[in-house]
């Protein structure tokens, strides 16, 4: 325990399976975080809920902390589409839900394969608070293999 | 003007270019330290051997930066309005220590009061470039006029 993971321990785009779900996250939202992200990107001061931009950010902490860390990820190509369906405030706890929607191999780069996602955002009153589906990619393990 | 006056005022194919916003080489690590910590959004080593090959923002930043140019302009108060949420976002480009961002916004479906409804939404789409004038980020914000 404790020792840096190896590159070939991580999942590889090979290691994803369509279907698959995953539950994870414990994000707080303080009002110094509102204040701090506020003052940075020029936005209203003083307010209690998080732009959703903001709401994207600490899904994305969740995410890199529970399971990119875990991963050979390459970074994103995108968002196909993200909902915000509640208004996230001060003292809410935010949590995931992923679900592995389907994968390809990258047109040109042998070495980078797609995974497409679902991922749902509750808060701790167990009301969905955002979805989103993209696309994330990842080293393949045997770029020779079929594509 | 009120924001909910303009957006209902909009019309399909209006146009607006933003204030500029920019970004530096300490912000990057310190935005992906919060909100996305990976190697690549970290420091210029953890960049190299990867697709990015140095420093890039986290594509959440590039759109807070785009936040920002959107939230800096009373003419077209964009930030102030209710975003249902957003299509078809594409990180194009990296964007690097330095860069200086320039948006625009062009009103691609005039939404309406009724019914409440995600296709009665009024649809923008927001195109993020840099000094260069290279397309770094798009996407298509929902925004709806109640």
């Amino acid at each position: 325990m404790g020792a840096v993971m190896g590159i070939e321990d991580k999942l590889h785009w090979e290691d994803f399976v369509a279907g698959e779900t995953l539950a994870y996250g414990d994000q707080r939202v303080t009002q110094a975080s509102i204040d701090a992200y506020a003052r940075e990107f020029g936005l209203a001061p003083n307010v209690a809920v998080a732009n959703g931009w903001q709401v994207c950010g600490w899904c994305m902490r969740m995410m890199v902390d529970n399971f990119l860390r875990r991963t050979t990820s390459m970074g994103s190509p995108g968002i196909d589409r993200l909902r915000w369906l509640l208004p996230v405030r001060v003292g809410d706890c935010l949590s995931m839900h992923q679900q592995t929607l389907n994968k390809a191999r990258h047109p040109r780069r042998r070495n980078i394969g797609f995974v497409n996602s679902r991922f749902e955002v509750y808060n701790q009153r167990n009301e969905r608070v955002l979805w989103m589906e993209s696309g994330g990619m990842f080293l393949v393990r045997h770029p020779e293999a079929g594509a | 003007m009120r924001a909910a006056e303009w957006l209902a005022g909009l019309r399909v194919g209006d146009v607006h270019d933003f204030p500029p916003v920019s970004v530096t080489a300490e912000a990057i690590p310190r935005f992906a330290a919060e909100y996305d910590p990976q190697p690549f959004h970290l420091s210029e080593e953890g960049a190299h051997g990867t697709i990015f090959e140095h420093l890039a923002a986290s594509g959440w930043h590039t759109a807070a930066l785009t936040l920002q140019a959107l939230a800096a302009d009373a003419a077209w108060p964009v930030a102030q309005v209710h975003w249902l949420g957003f299509d078809a976002l594409r990180w194009k480009l990296p964007v690097r220590p330095g860069d200086r961002l320039q948006v625009r916004a062009i009103c691609e479906a005039a939404g309406v009061v009724e019914p409440a409804e995600e296709s009665a939404a009024t649809r923008l789409r927001i195109e993020t470039f840099n000094q260069a004038g290279d397309l770094v980020m798009s996407y298509v914000a929902l925004l709806r006029t109640d």
